[in-house]
């Protein structure tokens, strides 16, 4: 579904990204993992078309999508939920979802898909957004990044700042969209929040990848990984 | 009927009633016909500013476009009326794309200081060409080439109307703007310009069309300026007229489809009746500005938006 060759991306001049390879199939969860300044933020950026200067081949469903226009990426098929969930915050639940429908004919029934698994926002939808708790704005920024029907979700951090119950009912909604057959490229720091859900972990430092592992490997051996991590 | 409608048609309605009651006198009738015209450019710069989140402090630029367009093919060509309200709606929309394409280049400061710098090009290619513009002196429009269907457009009554007429028609616009998909992107480009491209958004041209929209009604506004009053000069391209209509959306309220009206209603009439009161008139409009943006930081009728009527588009 998606393969990335040698992907190399600058700020300036300066190289962030140095040749980073590797593969994402359908239904999988990839875990980009890594200490703060890896570059693993800027490894989504590149793929959603976000960094001006990028070297290297970015493949989608067979289609080369690396060089396009940014606005173009999402209507291939690619969601992703930034850092900070960065939502329309004056705006209200249910416009905020309408604005992610707005490029889909079929709207009606998006959007009761993804309230469907997200029944506590259905609940709020005359609330402005920006006064939802830290949970409830997670689950708005993915519920918004589903709008678009995305066969890959790019996911930055999304525990970053919740609660344990909001952690697990994110958790729980990655879960069954990976059973949906959505590809997820996952940036986490926290091991112990993605060990369960991760089908491969990548462990990106100073913008190259340094280890690779599948999930169930790392289950039964963490000191390999946790001497990457420095934990 | 849906509430929305019923405030904005109702305002309509209010400003139709209070001509054809005849509650103005000849002094406020005229006054309210000026009002009307620059809240129509009020609106055209909410466009932009209220609903896209550009500011530009350059707008006059547009304004005196349709301003000039339409009183120098008048003027020098003898357009008739309606001529030169097409000629200055070609030339505003097209003369936005160009200034848009360039100004969008840049953004946040940048696109304030490129905006201002356009209109001071503007403003000083008025003063340099005076052989055709008539440079400060401007041009007075005569009586005889301000006739539309048969109708005097210098008649008192007959220009109340005609100024209903276009605030109106730039009103609904802006109403069917504001509730329609194209509206709700600007209004997400605004609140969030990254979230909208990741949306699959063309922000950029989104933006542009915004320029587009903005400046022809800006431009729209400035040709029935020149044409209901009778004259068109180089002071409209000043950098005062491009704060104005910020001042009125900002007072009135951003993004608010009535705001610019109200704007501007509140601060001709502050202007005019702290004149009255003393030559040093533009300190008392000062603290009264200062206030109204301390209480109601999201102008008045942003202010009851944000409080009670989250309708309000």
């Amino acid at each position: 579904m998606l393969k990335v060759e040698n992907l190399t991306s600058y700020y300036s001049n300066i190289k962030i990204l140095k040749n980073l390879s590797f593969n994402l199939e359908k239904g999988k969860v990839l875990c980009l993992l890594g200490r703060n300044g890896a570059g693993k933020t800027t490894t989504l950026k590149s793929l959603m078309g976000l960094v001006d200067k990028t070297e290297g081949k970015i493949i989608f469903n067979g289609e080369k999508i690396s060089g396009i226009s940014a606005h173009l990426i999402p209507q291939k098929g690619i969601g992703y939920v930034p850092q900070g969930r960065r939502l329309f915050s004056e705006l209200t639940v249910e416009e905020n979802l309408e604005i992610g429908l707005l490029t889909r004919k079929k709207g009606e029934n998006i959007k009761n898909n993804v309230l469907t698994m997200f029944p506590r926002l259905r609940e709020r939808l005359d609330q402005i957004s920006g006064t939802l708790s830290g949970g409830e704005q997670q689950m708005l920024a993915l519920a918004r990044a589903l709008c678009i029907e995305p066969s890959l979700l790019l996911l930055d951090e999304p525990t970053e700042g919740l609660q344990p119950s909001m952690i697990s009912l994110i958790r729980k909604s990655i879960l069954e969209l990976k059973k949906q057959g959505v590809a997820i490229l996952l940036v986490e720091q926290r091991v112990e929040a993605i060990l369960s859900i991760a089908d491969e972990i990548l462990v990106i430092e100073n913008g190259s990848i340094v280890y690779t592992a599948e999930a169930n490997e790392v289950v039964k051996d963490h000191k390999k990984l946790y001497s990457f991590l420095g934990v | 009927m849906r509430k929305d409608l019923i405030l904005h048609f109702g305002a309509l309605a209010i400003l139709l009633f209070l001509e054809l009651l005849g509650v103005f006198s000849d002094y406020h009738q005229g006054n309210f016909a000026r009002i009307l015209v620059l809240a129509a450019y009020g609106i055209g710069y909410n466009v932009l500013f209220g609903y896209t989140g550009l500011l530009s402090l350059g707008h006059a630029l547009f304004f005196s476009a349709g301003l000039y367009a339409s009183g120098l093919s008048i003027y020098h060509l003898d357009y008739n009326v309606g001529q030169s309200l097409i000629l200055a709606i070609c030339f505003s929309a097209f003369f936005s794309l160009v200034i848009g394409y360039l100004a969008l280049r840049t953004v946040g400061v940048s696109f304030m200081i490129v905006t201002l710098m356009f209109s001071q090009v503007g403003y000083l290619c008025i003063l340099y060409f005076g052989g055709i513009t008539r440079g400060d002196e401007g041009i007075v429009i005569q009586q005889s080439s301000r006739v539309f269907l048969s109708l005097d457009l210098s008649d008192p009554t007959i220009r109340y109307y005609a100024a209903l007429i276009i605030f109106s028609l730039c009103l609904i616009f802006n109403l069917w703007i504001a509730k329609s998909s194209f509206g709700r992107v600007l209004i997400a480009i605004r609140e969030n310009s990254d979230r909208a491209l990741m949306l699959g958004y063309n922000v950029h041209l989104y933006k542009l069309f915004a320029v587009i929209i903005s400046g022809t009604i800006s431009g729209l506004a400035g040709a029935c300026y020149g044409i209901l009053f009778g004259y068109v000069g180089a002071s409209f391209a000043a950098v005062p007229y491009s704060i104005f209509p910020l001042l009125w959306v900002l007072i009135g309220g951003v993004g608010t489809v009535l705001g610019p009206l109200v704007g501007a209603i509140f601060m001709f009439y502050l202007i005019d009746y702290a004149s009255d009161i003393t030559d040093a008139y533009m300190i008392i409009v000062g603290i009264t500005l200062l206030v109204v943006t301390l209480y109601a930081r999201r102008g008045l009728l942003g202010e009851l938006r944000y409080r009670y009527f989250k309708w309000i588009p």
